[in-house]
């Protein structure tokens, strides 16, 4: 179809729009960052004492470097965990008959009917008895596996086509021999949206790290990052907004680099 | 493609589940850091606090200065996020190995955190060691006592106070309001500010909050909850319709309708707005925690005044009660770390800490002896006025009405006198919107004495 060129400049005009309308507060956020605090508290928006003097004091007088490694430490376990787990669980949902298969199947999905905030307290009684409290062990072992995970590789898996099992089977491949030379490079798209998705959801975390993490020992960055905010006293919004631009950037870098999987993964078993 | 043998990929993925496993177990087993025991021999005292910006920095270095100081004990200090959801947290692990040996609760938990029964009151070490409480100001004391027994340490203390802007009324030609302001004082500066700038500045602002609103009461002498505001026993009652309330929110609404009040709602952007009006020089006056005074001043190039917290016409002022919070020791710890936190809690009330301490932060020094430290005399040669919330404490003699409320959830009374400022400002029947807030209140108190067997 081709457009008209009033069409398209039209449309061009409110993309436009949108993107600033979006991104403004991005960009002021940025520009806050560079502003000493002074100008901030004043409201005084066009300032021109702009300085990266704001990220220096972040890294010196908070610990902002270390939330960072905690963020990265849980992450990157979270994701590693569960891509294994849940591709295994797909697996057997996907190519293993056993009795039972969709009632466990539905129990699973059931789970991710009841948001994560409903359950805090439980976990919370659990992991207090546990002891796990105020170590990394916390956020990573209630995370080790996610039903949409399974939810996602589970449809991603399916669209194998039946053909290849049965050669496969045929060949003499055993399912640890299918799993690993089939199935896995087959869905590599579906994987690697799911290390994206489930890197940015622990990265993200917010409530359950700071019901649980009491030392900066431990502490990731989004609590880290609330707690640079004082109460009654002085707040140094020049820092804490410099500290907000350093926490988003490795959010981006992992979108930026994901964009291209993430959006043909996620859609994927939608249409089916 | 090379040919494996099956077993050879079983034990790979096998392997790298027992890997992910064990090094997840392993680490909790062996690296569990709430150990009591450390390795350099003292004893670990961790103290939980809610301090950031420099009263963080502060406390840090009052730790590291302690734990120079003598041999035996290291404080390990950790910043818990706000004041509610430490609460939370402090309850919550109590008896487990992450719990905090002494740590800092805000002054409205004070009753919460006695009824847990999870604390030492601080009063068993007083007695033990002979300390002379009496050197630490008596207002903030009975704050947070009970029945004679000191049950924790008061600490980071504020005072709610008017601040004003002096190089402004100046330039105005207005007279600012005297040391110790009624309340007609602050509506005739706030008057002749509107006239006299043009309505440009705003005349004056107090915040939805619900501790300006207790603060009203405790000035003019009124109990917020029966039983003596819960000093004698029990509450089982609220009393937010008395005629010195009514007076006073007749006074806001009054000056709400007269167009000499800047509302600035309630929540921590209202503070913002409020702090940023008052620098830009749209706001003259505003009623706030003496905390705030760094901010206020700190590269703020117009002199800024402090009074005391406005009292009603023909009466005198019964004083204001505290804010900020104090230090408790939590009974899941040894003797000996219990020992240590009390050392510790000794060491940031000497003279010499807490000058420190006011001269950082702008919370008010507790020590008597403070005022003769040189970081005090200082402070107050470079800003004159910050001696003001302090002679407004020592002013107070402590009685039931002013030295806080003895009341479990005063968080959720909080919202609902809050809710009252907001239908009063926006100009609703003054008597009706007391009376809404007393009835949800007084259900709430039934609830919870039920609730706790009382």
């Amino acid at each position: 179809m081709m457009l008209t060129k009033t069409h398209k400049t039209l449309r061009y005009l409110v993309l436009v729009i949108m993107a600033i309308i979006i991104i403004g507060p991005f960009i002021l956020g940025f520009w806050t960052s560079l502003l000493p605090t002074a100008d901030i508290a004043k409201g005084t928006l066009f300032s021109t004492h702009v300085s990266f003097q704001n990220y220096v004091d972040a890294v010196q007088q908070t610990a902002i470097m270390r939330y960072l490694l905690n963020s990265f430490v849980i992450s990157v376990l979270t994701m590693a965990a569960q891509l294994l787990f849940c591709s295994l669980g797909a697996y057997a949902f996907v190519f293993l008959s056993f009795k039972g298969r969709d009632f466990l199947f539905y129990v699973i999905l059931a789970t991710m009917m009841l948001p994560f905030e409903a359950e805090v307290i439980p976990n919370f009684a659990t992991v207090r008895q546990l002891n796990l409290l105020n170590h990394y062990a916390v956020m990573v072992i209630p995370f080790l596996t996610s039903a949409f995970g399974i939810f996602m590789l589970r449809q991603s898996f399916r669209q194998i086509p039946p053909e290849l099992k049965e050669a496969a089977d045929v060949e003499g491949l055993n399912h640890w021999q299918f799993y690993w030379r089939v199935t896995l490079p087959y869905a590599r798209i579906s994987l690697f949206t799911l290390a994206a998705y489930s890197f940015l959801e622990s990265w993200n975390q917010y409530l359950w790290p700071m019901l649980t993490t009491f030392s900066d020992k431990f502490r990731p960055v989004q609590d880290g990052l609330r707690q640079l905010q004082s109460q009654e006293t002085f707040n140094n919004w020049g820092m804490i907004q410099a500290s907000a631009v350093i926490v988003v950037i490795p959010t981006l870098i992992v979108l930026f680099v994901g964009q291209h999987y993430f959006k043909d993964g996620l859609n994927e078993g939608a249409t089916k | 493609m090379k040919k494996q043998t099956v077993s050879h990929k079983v034990f790979a993925i096998v392997a790298s589940i027992l890997v992910v496993l064990a090094a997840i177990l392993g680490w909790t087993a062996f690296s569990h850091p709430s150990a009591s025991a450390q390795s350099n021999g003292r004893i670990k005292v961790v103290f939980w606090h809610e301090m950031t910006g420099p009263a963080q920095q502060q406390l840090i270095k009052f730790s590291k200065q302690f734990n120079q100081s003598q041999k035996k004990y290291e404080v390990v200090p950790e910043f818990e996020g706000s004041y509610n959801e430490a609460v939370q947290k402090i309850i919550n692990t109590h008896g487990t190995d992450a719990s905090p040996a002494v740590f800092q609760s805000m002054d409205i938990s004070t009753s919460q955190m006695h009824h847990t029964g999870y604390t030492t009151p601080v009063q068993k070490f007083i007695d033990a060691d002979n300390y002379d409480v009496n050197k630490i100001s008596a207002g903030a004391r009975a704050f947070y006592s009970n029945q004679g027994t000191q049950l924790s340490m008061p600490f980071n203390t504020s005072q709610p106070v008017l601040f004003y802007n002096a190089t402004l009324l100046k330039k105005l030609g207005v007279t600012p309001p005297p040391v110790n302001p009624s309340y007609s004082d602050i509506t005739k500066v706030a008057k002749q500010v509107m006239e006299k700038s043009n309505k440009k500045v705003q005349g004056m602002s107090v915040e939805i909050y619900g501790w300006l609103f207790e603060q009203f009461m405790a000035n003019s002498g009124a109990s917020f909850a029966n039983n003596d505001d819960g000093h004698a026993s029990t509450p089982t009652a609220s009393n937010l319709t008395g005629p010195s309330t009514v007076n006073t929110m007749k006074w806001l609404q009054t000056n709400v309708k007269d167009g000499v009040f800047a509302n600035y709602g309630a929540g921590g952007n209202a503070l913002n707005n409020e702090i940023a009006s008052f620098l830009s020089g749209r706001l003259a006056m505003f009623l706030q925690s003496s905390a705030t005074t760094t901010q206020l001043t700190k590269g703020n190039k117009d002199q800024v005044g402090i009074t005391y917290y406005p009292h009603p016409d023909g009466q005198k002022s019964n004083g204001v009660a505290i804010g900020g919070a104090s230090l408790w020791i939590s009974n899941d710890k040894s003797a000996a770390v219990q020992r240590g936190s009390w050392d510790f809690i000794k060491f940031l009330m000497t003279a010499k800490s807490q000058a420190e301490w006011q001269a950082a932060t702008g919370y008010l020094a507790l020590n008597k002896d403070s005022q003769k430290q040189p970081a005090l005399l200082n402070m107050y040669k470079k800003l004159p006025e910050s001696r003001v919330p302090g002679e407004q404490l020592a002013a107070a003699k402590p009685n039931n009405t002013n030295s806080g409320i003895f009341m479990q959830g005063l968080i959720q009374a909080r919202n609902l006198t809050q809710t009252a400022m907001e239908q009063i400002y926006a100009g609703s029947n003054i008597q009706k919107a007391l009376q809404t807030a007393q009835s949800s209140l007084n259900g709430n108190i039934k609830n919870n004495n039920r609730a706790n067997g009382y």
